[in-house]
């Protein structure tokens, strides 16, 4: 009887799951995409960063003159925080190189070819699936596709042997069949009686 | 006995059949429905609770006569 109940608990436990999972797999589908657009908004304001910087460079060649240039950049209110890391950048550089600092040039030049990190602002398309009274947690289910490279990787260390187990019924039909020495096994010898039985 | 087995799982029968049935009818494909499901799974712990707490006291009764005939029939024939 309570099996019914238990069948259909199972039922509607997985039903929950497999929503919840496919929830799951389309909020992280739409992080993804918001991630790879906010990536491409970054990309193109560096490009415009970037075209702001050689435009000032290109009006003059003397330090004092790009340094007010940028300064006068620095000021304006519609800067995105890109732009104004990459001017704040090349201010620093430009009065590195009117210090002749050149161990400093080196330092700005390399912190200008790093990527510049703006922390993600995510908005999450899928709604929150929870609800009172269920709970989900997911987890992986492994599926063993070749026996051998996992049999490797528990040998060089990289996996623990507690995840294999040895089939001690095949293993004993091995050795009775071989009758010889296998690595890592020993064995005791005994009689096995059999009588009619009643 | 056995009628009163019978009768008792005609009476739980006709509390878990219809809730059953709603169960595997069920289908989740909104929060509004994954939250009636849920409240479906608790009525569902509840009957499997209430089937297990009315068997529980025959089950004891039967299994108490079942060791009984167990150890008297071990007593002539010894332990295995």
């Amino acid at each position: 009887m309570a099996g019914g109940s238990r069948s259909a608990k199972e039922t509607i436990r997985q039903k929950i799951g497999a929503f919840d999972l496919e929830m799951k797999r389309l909020r992280e589908e739409e992080e993804r995409k918001a991630l790879e657009e906010q990536q491409r908004l970054i990309e193109a304001q560096i490009a415009e960063a970037q075209k702001m910087i050689d435009d000032i460079l290109g009006k003059t060649a003397d330090i004092d003159e790009t340094i007010e240039l940028i300064n006068m950049e620095l000021k304006r209110d519609d800067l995105t925080e890109v732009e104004r890391q990459k001017l704040e950048t090349q201010l620093e550089l430009s009065h590195a190189i009117k210090e002749n600092n050149q161990e400093k040039v080196e330092e700005l030049h390399a912190r200008a070819a790093e990527p510049i990190f703006i922390s993600p602002t995510l908005r999450p398309a899928v709604p929150d699936t929870k609800v009172k009274g269920a709970s989900t947690r997911f987890e992986l289910v492994p599926q063993v596709v070749n026996k051998v490279t996992l049999i490797k990787a528990v040998a060089n260390g990289t996996v623990p042997d507690t995840v294999l187990d040895v089939n001690m019924g095949a293993l004993k039909k091995y050795v009775n069949m071989m009758k010889r020495a296998i690595p890592g096994v020993t064995y005791t010898e005994q009689a096995v009686v059999s009588g009619r039985g009643r | 006995m056995e009628t009163n087995l019978a009768t008792i799982e005609k009476e739980l029968m006709k509390e878990t059949d219809p809730v059953v049935k709603g169960a595997m009818a069920l289908v989740v494909s909104t929060v509004a429905e994954k939250e009636i499901a849920a409240s479906e799974l608790n009525l569902i712990n509840d009957l499997i609770k209430k089937v297990k707490e009315t068997f529980e006291p025959i089950k004891q009764k039967a299994r108490a006569a079942w060791q009984e005939a167990v150890d008297q029939r071990r007593r002539p024939l010894g332990r295995r």
